[in-house]
């Protein structure tokens, strides 16, 4: 298929939050939940401080939330700090779950930057988690028996999509960025906890950045995830890219339920929120509260 | 010990060695090309886009390429190598294909000017980010490029990771954490090729080597030799790899950065025999009248049409992958730089004719170096020129004079009064000059 990649970006920028059901929608809002609650029970672990200490300290020209002493930190690097706390809380865990440290970190901060309301901060969330699973079912299992991390591969396509959602950008955007996110997304398998908690937090930024310097107006090639020197051909010739498409947008992967955490009332009412910044609230509060033990 | 420890180990005991004379005058040579290719492109609209993005995302702390906005330093690693690679003019080590100076340059440039470095140093730090990034991608060649990765994005996280890495002074198990994290975020897909993605690729690889090494700095590292792990970095980018080349003894007694080229023309190197062929002929004949020209025959090796077969252009950027292009606009014109590889230039309706009557023959007698133009005109003569080894070839490299001929043209663009000089200060890079020394002759005050 020659217009796999605009077909997927079409479909993303179309995405409404109607088509979602409310297993869908509950499973989004229970991973915002999931990560920003994780992320904060590990704001003074031994990576978070590294991270800190190499990238914090930072001052620009918007400075938002993050985890570690710095406390603020410019997107970029808040973005790296969520995804890599959270990261070390859910490393245990299967690839579904694993995968949230590298989609809402993103998605949460782009909802930050664009003034996004809650309805689409979710759908980022759910479409972000719907096209990682299909792209790491596309990849098929020789992807990930050869040696590469799904998290860092599948997991910065999805998060890319969540992010340029939440930017509200438009489908030939959302093909640049995916362009961009391709040619990023070499995760290889790491075997320590650290860096691996960090490869999550860098695929997360990277796909912010991604669909930020698509936004800024910088174009990608027309088939980045199909072609024959693309994402697919190099990480898993065997695979099939085009179950990615089939049906997306319409049928929603059923997700294993996701307990609530911390945030339960914070983001009950989250889809009829003009915007994030209750959400924003509620993280700040957790973090005061951690912090002050 | 690793093989990636022992590698790590080598460069560390090389940087605190004086450099070989020749080896130091190489990547002088390097730097230059590098700075002046980056300098060059620093204001495009391409670079705009970056710099617009690293303000919304990255902190405010230095200003490089003479452009008045602040970045961190991670952003202005990105600019630098994206800008160095962005004309595709910059350097080529041509066994591997590696454009080396420019992800080794961005992540030097832009930490050099956060911290005080030692002009030795400096030297050290882009000279043994170049030769250690060459001597990965030799290990994984030829099959790691033509399974379609672009080996200076994949290799120049590790060229950039070892200079910010000696610039630190990173100690042998430092800089061998540095590797592993570097070895985790390789980027660069060929099918990106003719788009920004392609310079983004050297650009991300100095911010990410960059990254590595300040992380490292900070303990982070991971219990697993990535590279030579039998599920790491060569076994997942290269179906054949040898660790020969990354063997501590070799280095040192050779240095393979004397094997780098610098490139004539802003274009896919492939392409240089031909380009040089058909500005040849329109010296030797005189500028061509296009509607005299029947069709245009190009003998070439097979790669020109692999890397740079594509027969419509419709941007400056796609043109330096497309050889009929640079054939073209050579017979046209009889040069084949910046302003032939225009926009402009690329959807010129009498470029786009010629183009359509030019044809790429392949075959096996041709080697890479080699190319030959046949000029078949509508009143049955023929004209024809055949290049054996290319302007810029390692049989034929650039001299000095050349380099400085190019690199006064690409800075004169932007800073005609300081060209001269800032070819003359940064030829003294390591001995006393530092670059912070350099960048003062371009920061906008």
């Amino acid at each position: 298929m020659n217009d796999l990649s605009a077909s997927i970006a079409s479909v993303c920028a179309g995405a409404s939050i109607s088509s979602l059901g409310d297993a869908t929608i509950e499973h989004a809002v229970c991973a915002l939940d999931r990560v920003l609650s994780l992320a904060v029970t590990r704001h003074d672990d031994p990576l978070v401080m590294r991270i800190d200490a190499a990238l914090g300290g930072q001052s620009g020209a918007r400075m938002i939330e993050g985890i570690g002493p710095s406390r603020k930190f410019v997107p970029g690097v808040a973005v790296m700090t969520i995804a890599a706390a959270a990261a070390l809380e859910l490393s245990a865990f299967a690839y579904s779950e694993r995968v949230l440290s590298v989609i809402v970190p993103p998605a949460f901060v782009a909802a930050q930057l664009s003034d996004c309301d809650g309805e689409g901060l979710v759908l980022a969330v759910a479409f972000g988690c719907e096209v990682a699973y299909r792209v790491r079912l596309a990849l098929g299992e020789s992807h990930e028996r050869r040696g590469w991390d799904p998290v860092g591969t599948a997991g910065r396509l999805g998060a890319t999509c969540a992010v340029a959602i939440a930017l509200g950008l438009n489908g030939m955007q959302i093909h640049d960025a995916l362009g961009f996110a391709c040619t990023m997304a070499a995760g290889i398998r790491v075997a320590g906890d650290e860096l691996r908690a960090f490869g999550a937090g860098k695929a997360a930024a990277d796909a912010l950045e991604a669909a930020t310097l698509a936004r800024e107006g910088l174009i990608g090639p027309p088939e980045p995830i199909a072609g024959r020197r693309g994402f697919f051909a190099l990480t898993a010739p065997a695979g099939d890219p085009n179950r990615i498409l089939e049906g997306l947008g319409e049928r929603w992967h059923d997700f294993e339920r996701l307990a609530p955490l911390s945030f339960g009332e914070d983001l009950a009412d989250i889809v009829d929120e003009p915007n994030c910044q209750s959400l924003v609230e509620a993280f700040h509060v957790r973090i005061e509260r951690e912090i002050s033990g | 010990m690793t093989p990636l420890e022992a590698f790590a180990a080598r460069i560390v005991e090389l940087s605190r060695e004086t450099l070989p004379e020749e080896v130091a005058h190489e990547t002088r040579r390097c730097f230059l090309n590098v700075l002046g290719t980056a300098l060059g492109a620093g204001r495009s609209h391409e670079i705009d886009a970056l710099f617009r993005t690293g303000a919304v995302l990255g902190g405010a702390e230095i200003s490089v390429l003479g452009r008045t906005e602040v970045l961190d330093r991670y952003f202005c690693a990105n600019a630098l190598g994206f800008a160095a690679h962005f004309d595709d003019f910059d350097d080529t080590h041509l066994e591997t294909v590696i454009h080396p100076g420019a992800a080794t340059m961005g992540a030097l440039y832009a930490l050099g000017l956060c911290m005080e470095v030692p002009p030795d140093r400096a030297l050290a730090g882009m000279a043994l980010g170049v030769e250690a990034q060459l001597r990965i991608g030799l290990a994984m060649t030829p099959s790691h490029y033509d399974i379609g990765w672009h080996i200076t994005g994949t290799c120049g996280v590790v060229g950039a990771a070892v200079g910010a890495g000696i610039l630190l002074g990173l100690d042998a198990g430092e800089l061998a954490h540095a590797l592993q994290i570097a070895l985790t975020m390789p980027l660069g897909q060929r099918e990106a090729f003719g788009t920004p993605i392609k310079p983004y690729h050297a650009g991300k690889a100095a911010a990410n080597g960059l990254l590595s090494a300040t992380l490292a700095q900070q303990g982070v590292s991971d219990p697993r030799d990535l590279l030579t792990d039998m599920h790491g970095y060569f076994a997942l980018l290269s179906d054949a790899w040898s660790i020969d080349w990354i063997d501590p003894v070799d280095m040192g007694r050779r240095w393979v950065i004397l094997d780098n080229t610098y490139k004539p023309f802003p274009c896919g190197i492939v392409a240089h025999p031909a380009i040089e062929a058909a500005t040849k002929l329109s010296l030797e004949f005189g500028v061509l009248d296009p509607a005299s020209v029947e069709q245009v025959l190009v003998g070439c090796n097979p790669l020109v049409v692999e890397l740079m077969g594509r027969r419509v252009a419709k941007t400056g950027l796609e043109a330096r992958f497309c050889a009929i292009h640079g054939v073209a606009v050579g017979l046209l014109t009889g040069r084949a730089g910046l302003a032939e590889f225009s926009d402009v230039m690329a959807v010129d309706p009498i470029v786009v004719s010629l183009r359509d009557r030019t044809v790429l023959m392949p075959d096996d007698l041709h080697t890479r170096q080699a190319a030959t133009v046949a000029v078949h005109l509508r009143d049955g003569t023929k004209r024809m020129f055949h290049v054996a080894e290319a302007e810029g070839s390692m049989e034929r490299p650039l001299s000095d004079a050349q380099l400085r001929e190019k690199f006064v043209a690409l800075v004169s663009a932007r800073f005609p009064e300081r060209a001269e000089q800032l070819w003359q200060l940064a030829m003294q890079l390591g001995e006393g000059v530092s670059f912070a020394d350099v960048d003062e002759l371009v920061r906008v005050q």
